[in-house]
């Protein structure tokens, strides 16, 4: 096997064996997608069941209620309720029987002084923790429509008094509804690929400085070039930050699809694969700037504490495009916002966090894509010389000055 | 072709002048001692001749040539400290690098087996590298160095953090290796190791060769006008010494110019004295050593 390829193979399996990485690269992501998935399976299946079972059918489900109504307030009830989803006993001794007999998962009491006090009392015939998140939805549309006197188009207009149709020039990516994943959907993604770029840097880092410590870069550079080094350790974080991103999208992807109304996800909400593609093409481009820069600092750093203001000042453009993140996601066209996904040190972040939230024209998102690949290839040729024995075997202290006096091949 | 030609080597990193003229040759299948204080120019010495350091003047022959990538495999180095993965497990760890010296993963376990068994760490291979002892990850590392079959070994402090019967033990490797035509270079501080070991040296101070050549001509060449004699009972008065100084059990007899080792043994065997002992008294190389550093 090649030699890069051994380093990258090794390096692979250390980073593995680091509980923080897999933690937070594979175990968390993990187990989100398949709280996801296990939520959105058991709402399908609730729902399926619900709609497949028939009124007589001796095991109610939670949508077949019954009601009984001692103050005499309801005289109508609206044509859209489902048959049998909310039948009316006479009194609360009938609706006890057909809950004993399992028609009904439970019973609404509606007060006799239910105008003046709100009071409606659900009885059912156990609780659960699982069960007490209890959807009133049909009886407030019944209570509404009575309260206003039968009028169900009133009733619907006070239900929801605006009606506002948004119409867009471009095609809309996202569903528009007012859902928490709508607002978030745009954050996650910046950090996805803030995260992406950020952790396998740190490691990076510290790979290189502890073999500096504990000397065994001067056995590697006896058995492989500097080149071959650097570039396996960089490839091989570059693939596990690579990992870390696909399986972070892939459960954001999943929450989306299979949330559904158990996490109140929008019908309408998708993911597209090509935002997907996108952030997997932004994050290689970012990690290429930044990853190499990362290397460099490791190569140059005697110890870890002397790479903490270096690595902040390296990292500041991305930290700027991630607090300027508020102004691109209230206006995702704005000149800032624009030029934030434009710029190569910004663009991995900015421009996906841009695309989360608004319709970004092609020729930009391939624009930031050509020009971050562009300036990558002029930092790894800069940091290039940052690989080499005398860097990587003595112990210079690291400043920020050093650091970009070596970059700038002035060292 | 020596497999190792050093001429005029120079290195320097910034103002500090590391090596100023370094020039040895070392010969095939011979253990090779490459001497000097700290300080003096050694390690830099090391790293010019494998290509991780480019001189600033000189030349380097590393196995019939100039030193690249592909005689890497070919050479087994040993740092003055330990450069083994700490948090690996010792077999893992030996098989990758073993690896990386170009040995098949199945070809360098099944090599390995037979060293961590003569090296007694067998027990401890699933152990991680900084759960062994001082001396043990010594012995790894001397392993680390051999384990891919090198023609060259260049080793820095061998025996650093050895206990007696271990020193034996790589003692024992360095010569069987020697016998099989390995060229070895052994940096090392230990002078009597030197002696017992190396057939030639080169002492480096402040940069520069200051010794070189073979070992027993270099003591032949340090050594005063002097004979060491052990006889039973008293030493009967003789004719020509300077002055006369214990050593070791036995006696150092200071000659004059005039009188040469036979004259003075000629007296002993003429006056029935029961010689024990009698040889030329040649300097130790730490006497030698200091000497030279001192007069530097």
């Amino acid at each position: 096997m090649n030699k890069t390829l051994m380093i990258m193979a090794a390096e692979i399996r250390t980073s593995l064996r680091r509980k923080s990485f897999v933690i937070i690269a594979i175990v968390i992501p993990l187990l989100f997608g398949l709280i996801a998935l296990g939520i959105g399976v058991i709402n399908r299946d609730a729902m399926e069941t619900a709609l497949v079972a028939a009124p007589a059918s001796p095991a109610a489900t939670s949508n077949q209620a019954g009601f009984v109504d001692a103050g005499g307030l309801i005289q109508t009830i609206p044509a859209d309720v489902p048959a049998g989803w909310l039948t009316e006993y006479n009194n609360e001794a009938a609706a006890q029987a057909a809950l004993q007999g399992g028609a009904i998962a439970g019973y609404y009491v509606i007060a006799p002084d239910y105008v003046q006090s709100g009071r409606v009392t659900y009885v059912t015939d156990e609780f659960s923790i699982l069960s007490d998140h209890l959807d009133t939805t049909l009886l407030e549309q019944i209570l509404l429509v009575n309260l206003l006197g039968g009028d169900a188009r009133l009733a619907a207009a006070v239900q929801q008094p605006l009606d506002v149709q948004t119409t867009a020039l471009a095609p809309v990516v996202a569903a528009t509804e007012e859902a928490w994943i709508t607002e978030m959907f745009p954050l996650f993604m910046v950090l996805i690929l803030y995260m992406a770029l950020i952790i396998p840097g740190g490691i990076l880092i510290s790979a290189l400085i502890d073999e500096k410590k504990n000397r065994v870069m001067e056995v590697l550079m006896t058995s492989v070039s500097p080149a071959q080094m650097v570039t396996g350790k960089v490839a091989a974080l570059g693939l596990l930050g690579l990992l870390m991103t696909a399986l972070w999208l892939g459960v954001l992807w999943a929450v989306a699809r299979f949330g559904g109304s158990a996490l109140s996800i929008p019908a309408g909400f998708t993911i597209p694969i090509s935002l997907l593609a996108w952030a997997l093409i932004y994050f290689l481009g970012g990690y290429a700037i930044y990853g190499s820069q990362f290397a460099g600092i490791g190569a140059l750093a005697p110890d870890v504490n002397q790479t903490k203001s270096v690595t902040w000042i390296v990292m500041l453009p991305i930290i700027a495009a991630y607090m300027f993140m508020a102004v691109s996601f209230d206006n995702p066209n704005s000149p800032l916002a624009v030029a934030l996904s434009l710029f190569p040190l910004t663009s991995s972040v900015a421009m996906i966090g841009r695309m989360a939230s608004t319709e970004v024209p092609l020729w930009q998102a391939t624009l930031a894509a050509v020009l971050q690949f562009v300036t990558a290839y002029f930092i790894i040729r800069l940091t290039a010389q940052m690989f080499r024995a005398q860097y990587l075997l003595t112990g210079q202290p690291l400043s920020v000055k050093s650091f970009y006096r070596t970059l700038m091949g002035r060292a | 072709m020596q497999p190792v030609e050093v001429s005029h080597l120079k290195k320097a990193f910034g103002a500090t002048q590391a090596v100023t003229d370094v020039s040895f040759a070392v010969e095939r299948g011979e253990i090779f001692g490459l001497l000097g204080p700290n300080g003096a120019g050694k390690t830099t010495s090391i790293r010019l001749m494998l290509d991780i350091f480019q001189p600033d003047a000189g030349a380097v022959s590393i196995l019939d040539g100039p030193m690249g990538e592909a005689k890497k495999n070919r050479i087994g180095y040993m740092p003055e400290e330990r450069g083994l993965y700490q948090e690996m497990p010792l077999e893992p760890c030996l098989i990758y690098l073993a690896t990386l010296k170009g040995v098949s993963k199945a070809d360098a376990r099944r090599r390995l087996q037979p060293y961590l068994e003569r090296f007694d760490l067998a027990q401890h291979r699933a152990k991680k590298v900084k759960e062994l002892s001082k001396g043990m990850q010594q012995k790894a590392q001397i392993i680390n160095t051999v384990l891919h079959g090198p023609e060259l070994l260049i080793m820095d402090e061998p025996f650093s953090g050895l206990d007696p019967v271990n020193t034996q033990l790589a003692k024992d490797l360095l010569l069987d290796l020697r016998q099989q035509g390995v060229t070895i270079i052994m940096s090392t501080h230990i002078m009597h190791q030197v002696e017992e070991l190396c057939n030639r040296i080169v002492l480096i101070n402040q940069g520069r060769n200051v010794l070189y050549g073979d070992l027993a001509q270099i003591q032949r060449e340090y050594s005063g006008h002097a004979v060491r004699v052990k006889v039973a009972g008293e030493l009967p008065p003789l004719a020509g010494v300077q002055a006369v100084t214990p050593h070791n059990g036995a006696i150092q007899l200071l000659l004059d110019q005039q009188t040469s080792p036979q004259d003075i043994l000629q007296q002993l065997v003429s006056q029935h004295s029961a010689i024990e002992q009698f040889e030329i008294a040649l300097p130790s190389l730490d006497e030698i050593f200091i000497r030279v550093v001192s007069e530097q």
